[in-house]
């Protein structure tokens, strides 16, 4: 069976990827044919290893590769499952004694472009109308209806034909495609080559149907020489790994793009037929639904079986397909009012209801690939191992807790490493207590190791970024940066991880966030990068000599930017955004005694500034707080009468909330005193029930600064002072701490309450 | 033949004919032609039934909905269990009923029409109380519901709007669509059983903007298969649909002419954008709690071309088209208003054409009614 537009001895066969049907196709052509050369769609690059294909994996795998360079990385995958045309053409090349390669570019070539799978189905929009029309025609739903009904669930024999008569539909024969000519030709000359080495044997050729017209055409063009992949550019550094994969990964509502719908159904498909893979799918989805607590009766999948038997006879379906069943389980299974259409075809991203995203993940199937021992693996996983080994701390059978205390000299490396593999993303790394908020002293921090099924994959994916543990973990990190160069918080958050895992600290990370600190626009966001970077800036030399000058450089950019950005905040909710901001330069001024000179000399303008804030009328509410909390806080004024006095100023409905939170947030533990207490209630005993209401948000935003112990000790003191005996004021407090009701609902209560009084007390009810 | 020209005929002069009426002629060639096997008591097969609602080729649609829709509607009918078609007002579910049973009972007319007085008597059986007080029970004092007909004569009965229901009417269902039996107690005999023929099935239909299916007994959920109607997806499709219609509609109110395609244009993009909340260039908007359908498209388009003609003697202008999103849009939410005046000021404002600029400039007569 030679091709007759293509060269003697060539058969091209097309394949949809992923298909069991073309999977079967491609054995029984290499069985028949028992070719001298099996070319397959795949990195060529990768056939010096091709060995480690035939190892004995536990599938599905994919091929990994990558190419990183100082623009960044790329990574791509070429995934198999035991039903792939192109997994199917290794095992079946190899037993008939064929010499089997790959005959793809490779993923670094720059024609292969920046796909991320390589048996994703290359599509224009003519081929997407015609693969619409056909639907329509054929009385299918969607792309996949249509491809089960057209060849999953056709006759051996009909096969070819079929096949031959959809992708010419998809792609007229004949025609060139320019996005993919340059792989077409590369996939061709190999095939030429072949050819000629083969000496009168068959030559089969396994790839996307979209491609299979034009390879033959081309293959006569090409002279015949072996096509060498160009090598990476200079200073490109490129691979390709064998890594494990698993179905969800694989399934394309789950995974990665124009991936393969159910993938577990897909194999018993191609194991067992559609009859035995239907049986599967109503158990699986059976046990997916009721284990999600939804009702699956028995004269319920009586129903469901019936309707989709009923469905694959409408559609002349020979068997009941994946359309049919999943048909059938919408209309007998959910019992709701879709949220949007339901979707189960390439182009939906989400289904429209949750019942039927269960029932999409069951068919997905959970099963996982595992390498055979021996795989060669890139050089980051022996790295990772040998360092985690020399720590002491490579991951045994169980999981395990270890708390780092980086005043301990030998813990120090030990966390540098476990947050280097944090950058990374591993899986079974965790950090799971640390400092969050500013706290003076050294870090202690507590991780959990745990082996994880996905570690090895995730570690040899993790490779693109770097051959070594502490070059991919700075790889990684400087892409992060690359990708957001604007975001303070993305910035401060790089820094903060950079310094935790010991990495040198990049001059243009630090010239960025100088940048970004001194042109920042908005309080809330330089409130937060302020606090982290003033955080480290606190743990003094725990990150080394050369990372405290740097600290204390950007410190001063943050107190800069902070004195203008303060002065001219007008609006209320400004004024709340900016609390960060003023909490990072009180923990900078009061602890930060042993700060250069510099900032020493910023101190009288910004108390000045505070104090101009503090006396301004116009100033909101939150600020004028937070400026009278700050000076408080750093001793600038006294926590007395005074500032009681000021605080007067602010006794309205609509400000004092505000006003609070600001105080609080700067000075809780200074001013948190019985007579501040005493003040406040008796600013709020005077307000009418409306305007409590009113107040009543803000009021619990500026008393939400507290801690639930201190909370509960201000309401015993309330009661206490309201006349409650000891025992009552502490029992009524703790009761206040536990209210199950939220405040606010209780307050929306009583405000119903009243105006249902006042509406009896119109019309003389009362 | 003879007898479809008579009915159409009298179709003519009714204002809103029965599908079975309009279609007739379809509908009798249809069952000629049609030599698949057909579920017992059914006039069509399921093929037929496709053909005749989802049409020969694309385009041909009487309903605009996705053609698995209707398979699985078929399907649920021919086997054991009732339909309720669930969704949006004005997505084309009483349309889709009626054209289920035209095509499965040869007629649509057993309808049952839900609401909140609505008793048990009404979809059951009743008396006609001179015959019962003279005679006592018999079958000639029972009137019967239309529950009672389709089951004893094998048809299809649609019920309208069941959620807005009472519950236990609702659940006088249960037995009917379990047992498939009505008892009639008041009488003996085998007139005291009524047993549904083959072909007696109920197609039920409820709006998600009303109580939805919530309150709805689980026992009764179980006995129904679901059918989310959607509003039509396609642009192309919808803006012909409207066409047809109003058209239709137009002429049927005694204007010659179809509506004009630029306002009919600025219309179905008007009512998708809103009820989408998206604009065209994917721009989020705020959405109405109005319920802009195709059908209060097609009735809006209607309006406007009535007004321009026997007001002003034209085929409708972008102005009228304000006036009338007034009193769609703002008919349960004055927020709506508000909305809807935002959204010509600020989405309509730069748009380019001449219809956009003149909606903009009549934006002031959008006032409430």
């Amino acid at each position: 069976m030679s091709d007759p537009a293509g060269r003697e001895g060539l058969t091209v066969v097309g394949v949809r990827h992923h298909s069991p049907a073309c999977a079967g196709l491609v054995r029984r052509t290499i069985e028949r044919l028992r070719p001298a050369f099996v070319l397959i769609e795949g990195p060529a690059d990768f056939n010096p290893s091709l060995g480690d294909l035939a190892l004995d994996h536990a599938l599905p795998v994919a091929i990994f590769s990558f190419r990183a360079d100082a623009q960044g990385s790329v990574a791509s995958y070429s995934p198999f499952c035991a039903f792939s045309p192109e997994w199917q053409a290794l095992v079946s090349g190899r037993a008939a004694g064929a010499e089997t390669r790959f005959c793809d570019l490779p993923a670094w070539d720059p024609a292969f472009g920046e796909r991320r799978n390589r048996y994703a189905d290359p599509h224009g929009a003519r081929a997407e109308a015609a693969e619409r029309a056909l639907a329509a025609a054929l009385g299918a739903e969607d792309q996949d209806a249509l491809w089960d009904a057209l060849a999953e669930a056709a006759p051996e024999a009909e096969l070819p034909a079929r096949l031959a008569r959809y992708f010419d539909l998809l792609r007229p024969p004949g025609t060139d495609d320019p996005a993919e000519e340059a792989r077409e030709r590369f996939m061709a000359a190999h095939a030429a080559h072949a050819l000629r080495e083969a000496g009168g044997r068959p030559v089969v050729l396994v790839c996307g149907g979209w491609h299979a017209d034009a390879i033959r055409r081309y293959a006569g063009e090409a002279d015949g020489t072996r096509p060498e992949p160009a090598e990476p550019e200079a200073g490109m550094r490129a691979g390709s790994f064998v890594v494990p994969t698993s179905y969800p990964r694989l399934d394309r509502f789950s995974g990665y793009s124009a991936g393969m719908p159910s993938p577990g159904y897909y194999e018993r498909v191609a194991a067992d037929g559609f009859a035995a893979a239907a049986d599967w799918a109503f158990d699986a989805i059976s046990a997916a639904l009721r284990g999600a607590g939804q009702v699956v009766s028995t004269a319920d999948r009586i129903a469901w079986a019936v309707h989709a038997e009923g469905l694959a006879r409408l559609r002349a379906h020979p068997a009941v397909l994946r359309a049919d069943l999943i048909d059938g389980a919408l209309a007998n299974l959910v019992k709701d009012a879709l949220d949007g259409p339901p979707a189960w075809s390439a182009s939906a991203a989400v289904p429209g209801h949750p019942a039927l995203l269960a029932m999409l993940r069951a068919l997905s199937g959970t099963r996982e690939g595992r390498l055979a021992p021996g795989t060669r693996q890139p050089p980051l996983v022996a790295d990772v191992e040998e360092r985690l080994r020399a720590a002491g701390l490579a991951p045994g059978p169980a999981r395990h807790r270890l708390a780092l205390d980086w005043a301990e000299p030998g813990d120090r490396p030990r966390a540098h490493l476990l947050h280097q593999l944090l950058i990374l993303g591993l899986p079974g790394v965790s950090r799971s207590e640390g400092p969050d908020l500013a706290e003076p002293g050294l870090p202690r921090e507590h991780f959990v190791l745990a082996p994880h099924p996905h570690w090895l994959g995730a570690l040899i994916e993790a490779s693109q970024w770097g051959g070594t543990l502490s070059m991919a973990a700075t790889a990684r990190l400087a892409a992060r940066v690359e990708a957001a160069p604007d975001s303070l918080a993305v910035l401060a958050g790089a820094l903060s991880e950079a310094l935790f895992s010991g990495l040198a600290i990049e001059g243009a990370l630090l010239a960025a966030l100088d940048r970004g600190l001194a042109g920042a626009h908005d309080p809330a966001e330089l409130g937060a990068a302020g606090r982290r970077i003033v955080r480290l800036h606190r743990f003094g030399t725990a990150f080394g000599e050369a990372a405290r000058p740097a600290l204390a450089r950007l410190c001063l950019s943050l107190v800069a930017r902070a004195l203008g950005l303060v002065e001219a905040i007008a609006d209320p909710r400004a004024g709340l955004d900016a609390l960060d901001l003023l909490i990072a330069c009180r923990d900078l001024f009061r602890d930060g005694a042993d700060a250069r000179p510099e900032l020493a000399s910023l101190r009288p303008p910004f108390v000045a500034m505070l104090g101009r804030r503090l006396a301004d009328p116009q100033a909101p509410p939150a600020l004028a707080g937070a400026a009278l909390g700050f000076l408080v806080a750093c001793g600038e004024a006294g926590a007395g009468p005074e500032a009681l006095r000021r605080l007067r100023r602010f006794g309205l409905p609509d400000r004092l909330g505000d006003c609070l939170a600001g105080l609080f947030a700067l000075a809780r533990e200074e001013i948190a005193d019985e007579a501040t207490l005493a003040s406040v209630e008796g600013l709020v005993a005077a307000w009418g029930d409306d305007d409590f209401l009113r107040a009543l948000p803000s009021l619990r935003m500026a008393f939400a600064w507290f801690p639930p112990r201190e909370r509960e000790r201000i309401a015993v003191a309330i009661l206490r002072r309201s006349g409650a005996g000891e025992a009552r004021a502490e029992a009524e407090g703790l009761a206040w701490m536990r209210q199950r009701a939220d405040p606010l609902d209780q307050a929306e209560a009583l405000a119903r309450e009243a105006r249902v009084a006042a509406r009896l007390a119109r019309y003389g009810l009362t | 033949m003879a007898k479809a020209a008579r009915a159409r005929s009298e179709g003519e002069m009714r204002q809103r004919p029965p599908a079975e009426v309009v279609h007739a002629e379809e509908l009798a060639r249809l069952r000629a032609e049609d030599t698949a096997p057909r579920p017992p008591g059914w006039q069509l097969s399921l093929q037929g039934v496709k053909r005749f609602i989802c049409g020969a080729a694309p385009g041909e649609a009487k309903v605009v909905c996705a053609p698995a829709l209707v398979e699985r509607a078929m399907v649920t009918l021919a086997t054991s269990r009732a339909l309720l078609l669930i969704g949006e007002p004005g997505t084309a579910k009483s349309l889709l009923s009626e054209l289920l049973a035209a095509a499965i009972s040869g007629s649509s007319t057993l309808t049952i029409q839900g609401g909140a007085s609505l008793t048990e008597d009404q979809i059951r059986y009743g008396w006609n109380y001179a015959l019962l007080v003279a005679e006592g029970p018999s079958e000639r004092a029972l009137v019967p519901g239309a529950l009672h007909r389709g089951m004893r004569e094998g048809r299809i009965v649609r019920f309208e709007e069941i959620t807005r229901c009472p519950l236990e009417v609702q659940d006088s269902l249960l037995s009917v669509l379990s047992d498939r039996v009505m008892a009639v107690p008041e009488l003996t005999g085998e007139a005291g059983m009524v047993y549904a023929r083959e072909g007696f099935n109920l197609i039920a239909t409820a709006n998600t903007r009303d109580r939805g299916v919530n309150e709805m007994s689980a026992a009764l959920k179980r006995r129904f298969g679901f059918e989310t109607v959607f509003p039509i997806a396609d642009a192309a499709a919808e803006r012909e649909l409207v066409r047809r219609e109003a058209g239709l509609l137009l002429a049927r109110s005694g204007v010659p002419h179809s509506p004009d395609p630029d306002v009919l244009d600025l219309l179905v993009t008007c009512f998708r954008e809103l009820r989408e909340a998206v604009d065209a260039e994917g721009t989020g908007l705020e959405k109405l709690s109005a319920v802009m359908s195709t059908a209060e498209a097609v009735s809006v388009a209607h309006a406007i071309g009535v007004k321009a003609h026997f007001l002003r003697g034209d085929a409708g202008r972008p102005e009228d088209l304000v006036a009338c999103l007034a009193g769609t849009a703002a008919k349960d939410d004055a927020e709506d208003l508000a909305r809807l005046r935002r959204y010509l000021d600020q989405r309509v404002a730069g748009r380019k054409g001449e219809g956009w600029r003149e909606l903009y400039a009549a934006r002031h007569l959008l006032t409430p009614q």
